[in-house]
């Protein structure tokens, strides 16, 4: 079920003097089965974003498309976007509030009225999905630790088994063990038949994964195209502020200098191979 | 549901004659103001409040809109004020809704009740609208000041307000965040009878108190951290300063409830 926005500009509070445009015309499509990273600094749009993607918040104009259908459309039926579309926000743990893990996880699906046997299902294959030890089920999630609790609240997204599936900085405040985790978890979901959408402003965090990276700056599209696209902008970047992760920032500053590499090494396994390539013919030597 | 329609306490900012006044005048003013605006028993003593209160209300330079948005929660009382009246007062009788007689006096009655609940609230707005709530408690402390030897813990009280009105947005926020989460989990906030709209805010519920809990817990730590000790010898960067249109501004109002308090005196007003 591909995403489509038209010409979307969202402004909050208008009319008063905190009137602030978060999004100016926004045209872009999220095609079925991508992996999509989306990038900005603080502020730039971001979150207002993937609001309007499954219907939490209606552009002030243009048009939003999920599967064909407008969301900006009377009583389209928005409850049944928000199980197709899944959105984890930022800090989820932030949102726990069941007695027990299983409790809040069951949230989502009980929502969805679907049938204890059904729910039950559900609980337990979101679990498995994030890599919850059943054990896990009868505690209270707030005994856990940030990396656990961040697990059930992505679980309770998970549970309603959406076809796409939108996070809003999810390794936020994790140690590098839990970000790295959490991140190969994120890898495997577009295998799972989801579409993933991933916020952050980090290149880091998606450079690796992503099909496309989409750039926000200041409520505009800045950039849209794969990361190895985007990093041989990189001075561009680095005038809004954002940096290049160090492999490509590497292959980049080469090419400036002259050296004869590929544009599309991006990660670091890609940069070495060139690199070494480069030298090895004698690439390097002006 | 949309929490930012809200305005309770909202600073509209701006550079008014009434925003530059010192808070301290503008909270006196509103207590006299209020009395001045339930004194009158002619229509000549209203005509003349309400012709003050909106003097007061051109001065202080907010769009009319948002000091009828302050308007909006008081409605129901405002409602249940005016039925009141029009039906308990004794009088000359009008018309009958079953048992329930209406008078003329009653009629009456209930139209200067809601005069009155609606100027109070507008002028109580104005000081809010153009004050910042800092200026405000601040304001709150000095006044309170004098009290404090007779153990009305000034400070403490103005700190706690300072506090809870710093919060009340951020809480605001955080419920809105909640909500929006819960709702892209299928939660519904809008339909259903009163019982499963009650019970489908505990998922908001708990969430909005344990994230108020750990953001006191922090708050205090932070303000031990940086030496807080209490109001005790505590200095202020901004003291408050009366100015000439402060005096100004005083003598007005205190005049004016003069007049009004005489004209009640005399029968006139």
């Amino acid at each position: 079920m591909p995403i489509t926005l038209n010409q979307v500009s969202y402004t909050y509070q208008p009319g008063t003097p905190y009137q602030w445009k978060a999004l100016d015309d926004i045209s872009l499509t999220i095609p079925d089965g991508e992996f999509w990273g989306i990038i900005g600094p603080t502020g730039s749009g971001k979150s207002t974003l993937i609001q309007h993607m499954n219907g939490l918040l209606k552009p002030t104009s243009g048009q939003v498309l999920v599967d064909g259908l407008d969301l900006s459309a009377r009583k389209a039926g928005l409850r049944e976007v928000r199980q197709k579309v899944g959105l984890v926000f930022q800090y989820p743990e932030h949102q726990l509030f069941g007695e027990t893990i299983f409790e809040d996880i069951a949230f989502g699906p009980r929502n969805m009225k679907l049938s204890v046997d059904d729910v039950e299902r559900r609980v337990t294959r979101a679990m498995e999905r994030v890599g919850l030890d059943p054990s896990f089920r009868q505690r209270s999630p707030f005994t856990l630790s940030g990396g656990q609790a961040r697990r059930v609240a992505l679980a309770g997204v998970m549970a309603m088994e959406p076809r796409v599936l939108i996070l809003d900085e999810p390794t936020a405040g994790l140690d590098p063990r839990g970000r790295e985790e959490l991140l190969s978890l994120i890898h495997g979901f577009p295998d799972m038949g989801m579409t993933v959408v991933l916020v952050s402003h980090s290149m880091d965090d998606v450079a690796e994964m992503a099909d496309k990276v989409l750039v926000m700056h200041q409520g505009k599209l800045f950039m849209l195209g794969t990361p190895a696209e985007l990093f041989s902008r990189r001075r561009e970047l680095e005038e809004i502020g954002l940096g290049v992760p160090a492999a490509a920032r590497m292959v980049s500053m080469l090419q400036e200098r002259g050296w004869d590499l590929p544009a599309g090494a991006v990660t670091l396994d890609e940069a070495t191979a060139a690199i070494a390539r480069a030298l090895g013919k004698g690439g390097g030597r002006r | 549901m949309n929490l930012s329609s809200v305005t309770i306490g909202q600073y509209f900012p701006g550079n008014s004659y009434l925003h530059r006044l010192d808070p301290r005048t503008k909270i006196l003013a509103v207590i006299f103001l209020s009395v001045a605006i339930f004194l009158p028993q002619t229509w000549a003593g209203h005509a003349l409040t309400v012709a003050f209160s909106l003097v007061a209300v051109a001065l202080a330079q907010v769009p009319l809109k948002f000091i009828i948005r302050g308007l909006r929660p008081i409605l129901i009382f405002m409602l249940f004020a005016m039925i009141f009246n029009a039906f308990l007062t004794p009088g000359e009788k009008l018309f009958a809704i079953g048992t329930l007689t209406v008078t003329r006096e009653g009629l009456i009655l209930s139209g200067v009740a809601a005069i009155r609940l609606v100027m109070v609230v507008i002028v109580a707005s104005l000081l809010t609208l153009t004050t910042s709530p800092i200026l405000l408690t601040d304001g709150i402390e000095r006044l309170l000041r004098p009290l404090s030897p007779i153990g009305v813990p000034a400070h403490e009280l103005a700190l706690m307000m300072t506090i809870a009105l710093r919060f009340i947005p951020t809480l605001m926020e955080e419920a809105d965040r909640i909500m929006r989460a819960q709702t892209a989990r299928g939660a519904d906030f809008q339909t259903g009878n009163i019982v499963n709209r009650v019970k489908g805010l505990i998922p908001v519920m708990v969430p909005l108190f344990v994230a108020a809990f750990r953001r006191a817990d922090e708050l205090a730590t932070a303000m031990e951290a940086r030496g807080y000790r209490g109001g005790k010898g505590r200095t202020k960067m901004k003291e408050l300063a009366l100015g000439g249109h402060d005096l100004v501004a005083a003598v007005v109002v205190v005049l004016f409830t003069g007049v009004v308090v005489f004209m009640r005196v005399t029968g006139r007003g």
